[in-house]
Protein backbone atom coordinates (compact mmCIF):
# COMPACT_ATOMS: atom_id res chain seq x y z
CA UNK A 1 0.00 0.00 0.00
CA UNK A 2 2.93 2.50 1.02
CA UNK A 3 3.68 4.46 -2.54
CA UNK A 4 6.83 5.98 -1.62
CA UNK A 5 6.14 8.68 -4.75
CA UNK A 6 2.98 10.25 -2.67
CA UNK A 7 4.24 10.40 1.32
CA UNK A 8 5.20 13.66 2.58
CA UNK A 9 8.49 14.36 3.89
CA UNK A 10 8.93 14.10 7.22
CA UNK A 11 10.93 14.29 10.67
CA UNK A 12 10.61 11.10 12.44
CA UNK A 13 11.75 10.31 16.21
CA UNK A 14 11.26 7.41 18.09
CA UNK A 15 10.62 7.12 21.53
CA UNK A 16 10.36 4.04 24.13
CA UNK A 17 7.85 5.03 26.89
CA UNK A 18 7.33 2.78 30.19
CA UNK A 19 10.60 0.94 29.49
CA UNK A 20 11.27 -1.63 32.38
CA UNK A 21 14.94 -1.37 34.06
CA UNK A 22 16.89 -4.23 34.94
CA UNK A 23 20.20 -3.09 36.20
CA UNK A 24 23.82 -5.18 36.10
CA UNK A 25 26.48 -4.66 38.00
CA UNK A 26 30.03 -6.71 37.95
CA UNK A 27 31.44 -6.59 41.42
CA UNK A 28 35.07 -5.42 41.70
CA UNK A 29 37.91 -8.30 43.33
CA UNK A 30 34.58 -11.08 42.89
CA UNK A 31 36.24 -13.65 43.10
CA UNK A 32 37.82 -13.20 46.77
CA UNK A 33 34.31 -12.97 47.84
CA UNK A 34 33.03 -15.64 45.90
CA UNK A 35 35.38 -18.15 47.65
CA UNK A 36 34.50 -17.22 51.02
CA UNK A 37 30.43 -17.49 50.22
CA UNK A 38 30.64 -20.49 47.73
CA UNK A 39 32.29 -22.34 51.01
CA UNK A 40 30.19 -20.32 53.73
CA UNK A 41 26.68 -21.51 51.61
CA UNK A 42 27.83 -25.10 50.68
CA UNK A 43 28.49 -25.72 53.93
CA UNK A 44 25.14 -24.29 55.25
CA UNK A 45 23.26 -26.12 52.55
CA UNK A 46 24.60 -29.36 54.24
CA UNK A 47 23.72 -29.02 57.52
CA UNK A 48 20.20 -26.85 57.80
CA UNK A 49 17.27 -28.35 55.36
CA UNK A 50 16.12 -26.38 52.46
CA UNK A 51 12.71 -23.83 52.52
CA UNK A 52 10.21 -24.27 49.93
CA UNK A 53 9.20 -21.28 47.42
CA UNK A 54 9.31 -21.10 43.84
CA UNK A 55 12.53 -23.11 43.67
CA UNK A 56 12.02 -26.64 41.77
CA UNK A 57 14.34 -28.18 43.43
CA UNK A 58 18.03 -27.10 44.48
CA UNK A 59 18.49 -25.91 48.39
CA UNK A 60 17.03 -22.02 49.34
CA UNK A 61 18.35 -20.91 52.57
CA UNK A 62 15.69 -19.10 55.10
CA UNK A 63 15.28 -15.72 54.67
CA UNK A 64 18.37 -14.61 56.87
CA UNK A 65 21.18 -14.81 54.96
CA UNK A 66 22.51 -11.15 55.95
CA UNK A 67 22.87 -12.49 59.58
CA UNK A 68 24.83 -15.06 58.68
CA UNK A 69 27.05 -14.36 55.49
CA UNK A 70 29.95 -13.17 57.36
CA UNK A 71 31.84 -9.67 56.32
CA UNK A 72 31.79 -11.11 52.37
CA UNK A 73 28.15 -11.14 52.73
CA UNK A 74 28.16 -8.08 53.90
CA UNK A 75 29.54 -6.88 51.06
CA UNK A 76 26.94 -8.23 48.52
CA UNK A 77 24.21 -6.83 50.86
CA UNK A 78 25.84 -3.15 50.70
CA UNK A 79 26.39 -3.06 47.10
CA UNK A 80 22.47 -4.14 46.82
CA UNK A 81 21.68 -1.36 48.61
CA UNK A 82 23.53 0.78 47.09
CA UNK A 83 22.78 0.12 43.73
CA UNK A 84 18.87 0.12 44.83
CA UNK A 85 19.86 3.59 46.18
CA UNK A 86 20.70 4.92 42.52
CA UNK A 87 17.71 3.36 40.90
CA UNK A 88 15.04 4.90 43.14
CA UNK A 89 14.01 8.30 43.08
CA UNK A 90 11.50 10.66 44.74
CA UNK A 91 8.33 11.70 42.73
CA UNK A 92 9.86 14.50 41.17
CA UNK A 93 12.81 13.22 40.07
CA UNK A 94 15.45 13.61 43.23
CA UNK A 95 17.70 12.05 45.18
CA UNK A 96 16.55 10.16 47.70
CA UNK A 97 18.57 7.83 50.57
CA UNK A 98 15.71 4.99 51.53
CA UNK A 99 16.48 3.20 55.38
CA UNK A 100 16.17 -0.07 53.09
CA UNK A 101 14.81 -2.82 55.15
CA UNK A 102 15.78 -6.60 53.50
CA UNK A 103 15.15 -10.01 53.23
CA UNK A 104 17.75 -12.06 51.86
CA UNK A 105 18.60 -15.71 51.32
CA UNK A 106 21.28 -18.15 48.96
CA UNK A 107 20.12 -20.83 46.37
CA UNK A 108 22.04 -23.90 45.81
CA UNK A 109 21.08 -25.47 42.06
CA UNK A 110 22.72 -28.71 40.66
CA UNK A 111 21.67 -30.29 37.19
CA UNK A 112 17.29 -29.55 36.63
CA UNK A 113 16.86 -27.30 39.00
CA UNK A 114 15.33 -23.84 38.46
CA UNK A 115 12.67 -21.63 39.74
CA UNK A 116 9.12 -20.98 38.37
CA UNK A 117 8.02 -17.86 37.53
CA UNK A 118 7.46 -15.51 40.79
CA UNK A 119 7.20 -11.96 42.06
CA UNK A 120 8.33 -10.70 45.07
CA UNK A 121 5.30 -8.66 46.72
CA UNK A 122 5.69 -6.19 49.34
CA UNK A 123 9.19 -4.61 48.29
CA UNK A 124 10.25 -2.34 45.80
CA UNK A 125 13.73 -4.20 44.32
CA UNK A 126 14.70 -7.73 44.17
CA UNK A 127 18.09 -8.81 43.24
CA UNK A 128 20.72 -11.76 42.71
CA UNK A 129 24.42 -12.15 43.29
CA UNK A 130 25.80 -15.22 41.70
CA UNK A 131 28.44 -16.90 43.41
CA UNK A 132 29.33 -19.48 40.88
CA UNK A 133 27.72 -19.74 37.79
CA UNK A 134 27.83 -23.41 37.37
CA UNK A 135 29.56 -22.83 34.06
CA UNK A 136 26.38 -21.01 32.46
CA UNK A 137 28.30 -17.80 31.92
CA UNK A 138 30.46 -19.48 28.96
CA UNK A 139 28.16 -22.14 27.67
CA UNK A 140 25.69 -21.83 25.98
CA UNK A 141 24.19 -24.83 25.79
CA UNK A 142 23.89 -25.46 30.31
CA UNK A 143 20.71 -23.33 30.29
CA UNK A 144 20.31 -21.90 33.84
CA UNK A 145 19.36 -18.35 32.50
CA UNK A 146 17.46 -15.71 34.50
CA UNK A 147 14.69 -14.81 32.55
CA UNK A 148 11.73 -11.97 33.12
CA UNK A 149 8.60 -11.76 31.61
CA UNK A 150 7.36 -8.52 29.29
CA UNK A 151 5.11 -7.06 32.20
CA UNK A 152 2.41 -5.25 29.48
CA UNK A 153 0.79 -8.54 29.58
CA UNK A 154 -0.45 -10.65 26.69
CA UNK A 155 -2.54 -8.06 24.93
CA UNK A 156 0.56 -6.90 23.47
CA UNK A 157 1.20 -9.86 21.11
CA UNK A 158 -2.57 -11.16 20.79
CA UNK A 159 -3.59 -9.68 17.35
CA UNK A 160 -0.61 -10.31 14.96
CA UNK A 161 1.73 -12.70 16.71
CA UNK A 162 4.05 -12.68 13.63
CA UNK A 163 4.55 -9.14 13.54
CA UNK A 164 6.93 -7.20 15.93
CA UNK A 165 7.70 -3.36 16.32
CA UNK A 166 10.99 -2.73 14.54
CA UNK A 167 12.68 -1.48 17.77
CA UNK A 168 14.93 -2.71 20.16
CA UNK A 169 13.76 -5.28 21.78
CA UNK A 170 11.27 -5.45 19.60
CA UNK A 171 11.27 -8.99 19.13
CA UNK A 172 10.85 -9.56 22.52
CA UNK A 173 7.10 -7.79 23.29
CA UNK A 174 4.57 -9.80 24.60
CA UNK A 175 7.25 -12.67 25.37
CA UNK A 176 10.17 -12.95 27.36
CA UNK A 177 14.27 -11.68 27.62
CA UNK A 178 16.66 -13.70 28.68
CA UNK A 179 19.79 -12.45 30.94
CA UNK A 180 22.99 -15.14 31.19
CA UNK A 181 24.45 -15.21 35.03
CA UNK A 182 27.94 -14.52 35.32
CA UNK A 183 29.70 -14.85 38.72
CA UNK A 184 30.45 -12.05 40.34
CA UNK A 185 27.67 -10.19 38.42
CA UNK A 186 24.28 -8.96 40.36
CA UNK A 187 20.87 -8.31 38.61
CA UNK A 188 18.64 -5.86 40.24
CA UNK A 189 14.98 -5.06 38.77
CA UNK A 190 11.96 -4.27 40.09
CA UNK A 191 9.93 -6.86 42.68
CA UNK A 192 6.65 -6.72 40.98
CA UNK A 193 8.42 -8.10 37.15
CA UNK A 194 7.63 -11.46 37.27
CA UNK A 195 11.10 -13.77 36.62
CA UNK A 196 12.03 -17.32 36.80
CA UNK A 197 14.90 -19.59 36.33
CA UNK A 198 15.43 -21.78 33.71
CA UNK A 199 16.95 -25.21 34.86
CA UNK A 200 20.79 -25.79 34.87
CA UNK A 201 21.68 -28.31 32.45
CA UNK A 202 25.05 -28.71 33.92
CA UNK A 203 26.91 -31.13 36.25
CA UNK A 204 28.61 -28.21 38.32
CA UNK A 205 27.04 -26.32 41.14
CA UNK A 206 25.25 -23.09 40.95
CA UNK A 207 25.19 -20.52 44.04
CA UNK A 208 23.27 -16.87 44.10
CA UNK A 209 22.26 -14.83 46.59
CA UNK A 210 18.72 -13.09 46.44
CA UNK A 211 17.45 -10.49 48.08
CA UNK A 212 14.47 -7.67 48.32
CA UNK A 213 14.71 -4.71 49.78
CA UNK A 214 12.19 -2.11 50.50
CA UNK A 215 12.06 1.00 52.28
CA UNK B 1 36.01 -7.39 53.69
CA UNK B 2 34.90 -3.67 53.54
CA UNK B 3 31.77 -2.73 51.69
CA UNK B 4 33.47 -1.47 48.03
CA UNK B 5 34.44 2.41 48.58
CA UNK B 6 34.70 2.37 44.90
CA UNK B 7 32.20 3.33 42.86
CA UNK B 8 30.79 0.46 40.71
CA UNK B 9 29.43 0.81 37.35
CA UNK B 10 25.47 -0.13 36.73
CA UNK B 11 24.46 -0.77 33.16
CA UNK B 12 20.91 0.41 33.39
CA UNK B 13 18.80 -1.77 30.88
CA UNK B 14 15.33 -0.84 29.46
CA UNK B 15 13.33 -4.13 28.71
CA UNK B 16 10.16 -3.84 27.30
CA UNK B 17 9.64 -0.41 25.94
CA UNK B 18 6.53 0.92 24.65
CA UNK B 19 7.46 1.92 21.29
CA UNK B 20 5.89 5.87 20.72
CA UNK B 21 6.36 7.44 17.30
CA UNK B 22 6.64 11.40 17.17
CA UNK B 23 6.54 12.47 13.54
CA UNK B 24 6.72 15.88 12.54
CA UNK B 25 5.71 16.60 8.95
CA UNK B 26 7.48 19.23 6.89
CA UNK B 27 5.71 22.39 5.84
CA UNK B 28 2.32 20.94 7.34
CA UNK B 29 0.76 24.53 6.61
CA UNK B 30 -1.21 24.05 2.92
CA UNK B 31 -2.02 20.58 3.94
CA UNK B 32 -3.42 21.52 6.96
CA UNK B 33 -5.64 24.08 5.44
CA UNK B 34 -6.90 21.86 3.08
CA UNK B 35 -7.76 19.09 5.82
CA UNK B 36 -9.53 21.95 7.69
CA UNK B 37 -11.60 22.60 4.90
CA UNK B 38 -12.45 19.45 3.53
CA UNK B 39 -13.38 18.34 7.64
CA UNK B 40 -15.33 21.63 8.21
CA UNK B 41 -17.57 21.33 5.26
CA UNK B 42 -18.29 17.23 5.64
CA UNK B 43 -19.19 18.71 9.21
CA UNK B 44 -21.40 21.47 8.29
CA UNK B 45 -23.47 19.00 6.08
CA UNK B 46 -23.26 15.55 8.58
CA UNK B 47 -24.06 14.80 11.84
CA UNK B 48 -21.28 13.65 14.20
CA UNK B 49 -21.06 9.64 13.90
CA UNK B 50 -21.32 9.06 17.21
CA UNK B 51 -23.37 10.58 20.55
CA UNK B 52 -21.13 13.57 21.87
CA UNK B 53 -21.65 16.54 24.00
CA UNK B 54 -21.45 20.08 23.64
CA UNK B 55 -19.50 20.92 20.70
CA UNK B 56 -17.80 17.85 19.76
CA UNK B 57 -18.07 16.59 15.88
CA UNK B 58 -16.74 12.82 14.66
CA UNK B 59 -17.17 11.52 11.33
CA UNK B 60 -17.43 7.81 10.53
CA UNK B 61 -13.89 5.62 10.46
CA UNK B 62 -14.45 6.84 6.64
CA UNK B 63 -12.18 9.57 6.46
CA UNK B 64 -10.66 8.31 3.69
CA UNK B 65 -13.45 7.95 1.31
CA UNK B 66 -14.22 11.80 1.59
CA UNK B 67 -10.76 13.17 2.82
CA UNK B 68 -9.88 13.68 -1.00
CA UNK B 69 -6.31 13.61 -1.83
CA UNK B 70 -4.63 15.39 1.08
CA UNK B 71 -6.37 12.70 3.00
CA UNK B 72 -4.91 10.22 0.77
CA UNK B 73 -1.73 11.48 1.05
CA UNK B 74 -1.36 11.65 4.88
CA UNK B 75 -2.93 8.33 5.40
CA UNK B 76 -0.53 6.71 3.12
CA UNK B 77 2.58 8.41 4.89
CA UNK B 78 1.37 7.05 8.19
CA UNK B 79 0.97 3.62 6.32
CA UNK B 80 4.36 3.97 5.19
CA UNK B 81 5.93 4.64 8.57
CA UNK B 82 4.00 2.09 10.54
CA UNK B 83 5.38 -0.41 7.72
CA UNK B 84 8.91 0.77 8.50
CA UNK B 85 8.10 0.56 12.29
CA UNK B 86 7.48 -3.07 11.73
CA UNK B 87 9.06 -6.30 11.54
CA UNK B 88 8.08 -9.83 10.97
CA UNK B 89 8.72 -12.74 13.60
CA UNK B 90 10.68 -15.48 12.12
CA UNK B 91 10.98 -19.05 12.54
CA UNK B 92 14.72 -20.07 11.59
CA UNK B 93 13.68 -21.87 8.53
CA UNK B 94 11.17 -19.02 7.58
CA UNK B 95 11.99 -16.69 4.33
CA UNK B 96 11.95 -12.75 5.38
CA UNK B 97 8.16 -11.64 4.41
CA UNK B 98 8.89 -8.30 2.65
CA UNK B 99 5.55 -6.74 2.05
CA UNK B 100 2.69 -7.12 4.61
CA UNK B 101 -0.64 -6.14 3.40
CA UNK B 102 -1.67 -3.18 5.02
CA UNK B 103 -5.24 -1.21 6.00
CA UNK B 104 -6.43 1.92 7.24
CA UNK B 105 -9.23 3.31 8.94
CA UNK B 106 -9.85 6.37 9.88
CA UNK B 107 -11.62 9.55 11.88
CA UNK B 108 -11.72 12.99 11.41
CA UNK B 109 -13.04 14.55 14.69
CA UNK B 110 -13.28 18.36 15.89
CA UNK B 111 -13.46 19.82 19.18
CA UNK B 112 -12.79 16.52 21.10
CA UNK B 113 -14.73 16.69 24.18
CA UNK B 114 -12.98 13.87 26.47
CA UNK B 115 -16.06 12.07 26.27
CA UNK B 116 -16.02 11.70 30.32
CA UNK B 117 -12.27 10.58 29.70
CA UNK B 118 -13.04 7.75 28.43
CA UNK B 119 -10.02 5.00 27.92
CA UNK B 120 -10.03 3.22 24.81
CA UNK B 121 -7.83 1.00 22.82
CA UNK B 122 -8.27 -0.19 19.40
CA UNK B 123 -8.57 -4.17 18.89
CA UNK B 124 -8.24 -5.68 15.53
CA UNK B 125 -5.46 -3.00 14.90
CA UNK B 126 -1.69 -3.13 14.70
CA UNK B 127 -0.44 0.80 15.27
CA UNK B 128 -2.86 3.75 15.78
CA UNK B 129 -2.40 7.09 16.27
CA UNK B 130 -3.18 10.87 15.20
CA UNK B 131 -2.67 13.74 13.44
CA UNK B 132 -3.14 17.14 14.70
CA UNK B 133 -4.77 19.38 11.78
CA UNK B 134 -4.83 22.22 13.49
CA UNK B 135 -4.18 22.06 17.40
CA UNK B 136 -7.18 24.86 18.12
CA UNK B 137 -4.10 27.56 19.62
CA UNK B 138 -2.40 25.53 21.97
CA UNK B 139 0.49 27.28 23.35
CA UNK B 140 2.68 27.35 26.08
CA UNK B 141 0.95 30.96 26.66
CA UNK B 142 -2.44 29.29 26.11
CA UNK B 143 -2.95 25.98 27.18
CA UNK B 144 -5.90 24.31 26.08
CA UNK B 145 -5.93 21.23 27.31
CA UNK B 146 -6.74 18.81 24.98
CA UNK B 147 -4.07 16.47 25.48
CA UNK B 148 -3.11 12.80 24.45
CA UNK B 149 -2.57 10.28 27.70
CA UNK B 150 -0.87 7.32 27.18
CA UNK B 151 -1.65 4.73 29.80
CA UNK B 152 1.27 2.60 31.69
CA UNK B 153 0.20 -0.62 30.15
CA UNK B 154 1.84 -2.17 33.30
CA UNK B 155 -0.80 -0.95 35.43
CA UNK B 156 -0.55 0.09 38.96
CA UNK B 157 2.10 -2.60 39.96
CA UNK B 158 4.94 0.27 39.58
CA UNK B 159 3.57 2.22 42.65
CA UNK B 160 1.87 0.09 44.49
CA UNK B 161 4.19 -0.82 47.16
CA UNK B 162 5.27 2.92 47.26
CA UNK B 163 3.75 5.69 45.64
CA UNK B 164 6.20 8.25 46.92
CA UNK B 165 9.23 6.62 44.99
CA UNK B 166 9.95 6.31 41.05
CA UNK B 167 12.45 3.97 38.87
CA UNK B 168 14.99 6.72 38.91
CA UNK B 169 15.34 6.08 34.52
CA UNK B 170 14.28 8.53 31.73
CA UNK B 171 10.63 8.62 32.24
CA UNK B 172 9.79 6.66 35.59
CA UNK B 173 8.33 9.55 36.61
CA UNK B 174 5.47 8.51 34.61
CA UNK B 175 5.31 4.73 36.11
CA UNK B 176 1.53 3.83 37.28
CA UNK B 177 0.55 6.38 35.34
CA UNK B 178 0.41 8.25 31.51
CA UNK B 179 2.29 10.03 29.44
CA UNK B 180 0.86 13.46 28.79
CA UNK B 181 1.50 14.55 24.58
CA UNK B 182 0.33 18.00 24.01
CA UNK B 183 -1.53 18.64 20.14
CA UNK B 184 0.97 20.23 17.42
CA UNK B 185 -0.43 21.37 14.14
CA UNK B 186 1.69 19.09 11.87
CA UNK B 187 2.38 16.48 14.78
CA UNK B 188 1.37 12.82 14.06
CA UNK B 189 1.45 10.65 16.91
CA UNK B 190 1.68 6.58 16.49
CA UNK B 191 1.27 3.79 19.04
CA UNK B 192 0.73 -0.12 19.24
CA UNK B 193 -3.11 -0.07 18.93
CA UNK B 194 -3.35 -2.17 22.08
CA UNK B 195 -2.03 0.57 24.04
CA UNK B 196 -4.81 2.21 26.28
CA UNK B 197 -5.29 6.04 25.85
CA UNK B 198 -7.64 9.30 25.85
CA UNK B 199 -7.84 12.52 25.04
CA UNK B 200 -8.40 15.15 27.34
CA UNK B 201 -11.36 17.71 26.67
CA UNK B 202 -11.02 20.82 23.91
CA UNK B 203 -11.62 23.98 26.25
CA UNK B 204 -9.80 26.61 23.57
CA UNK B 205 -12.25 28.95 22.11
CA UNK B 206 -10.55 28.13 18.44
CA UNK B 207 -11.42 24.98 16.86
CA UNK B 208 -9.22 21.78 17.29
CA UNK B 209 -8.90 19.36 14.80
CA UNK B 210 -7.39 15.88 14.60
CA UNK B 211 -7.67 12.84 12.72
CA UNK B 212 -7.33 9.15 14.50
CA UNK B 213 -5.75 6.53 11.94
CA UNK B 214 -5.39 2.82 12.59
CA UNK B 215 -3.06 0.29 10.86
CA UNK B 216 -4.18 -2.96 10.37
CA UNK B 217 -3.53 -5.95 8.32
CA UNK B 218 -5.84 -6.96 5.41
CA UNK B 219 -7.61 -10.16 5.33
Amino acid sequence: MPTPQTQIPTKIAYQGFFATPVAITHLPDARELNIALKALILERSMSIASTDHSNRGGWQSTWDFHEWGGSAGNVIIAVARKAASRLTCSRTGETVSPNWKLNSWANVNRRDNGNEFHIHPGCLWSGTYYVDDGGTGDDLTLGGEFEIQDPRGPATIMYAPSLAPKVPGGLSTGASELIRARAGMMVLFPAWLSHSVRPYHGDGVRISIAFNLGP
Amino acid sequence: MEAPTQTFDIDVRAYFATPVIFVELEDPEKLNLELRQTILERRSTNISASESTQNTWRSGWDFASWGGEPSRRLLETFAAIGNDMTQTRLNENQAQSTEIKWNLSSQAVVNPCGENNQLYAHPNCFWSGVYFVDDGGNTNDHPVVNELELLDPRGLAPIMYNSNLRMNIPGGENAGAYHQIKPKSGLMVIFPSWLMHRVNSYQGTSTCISIAINLFVSN
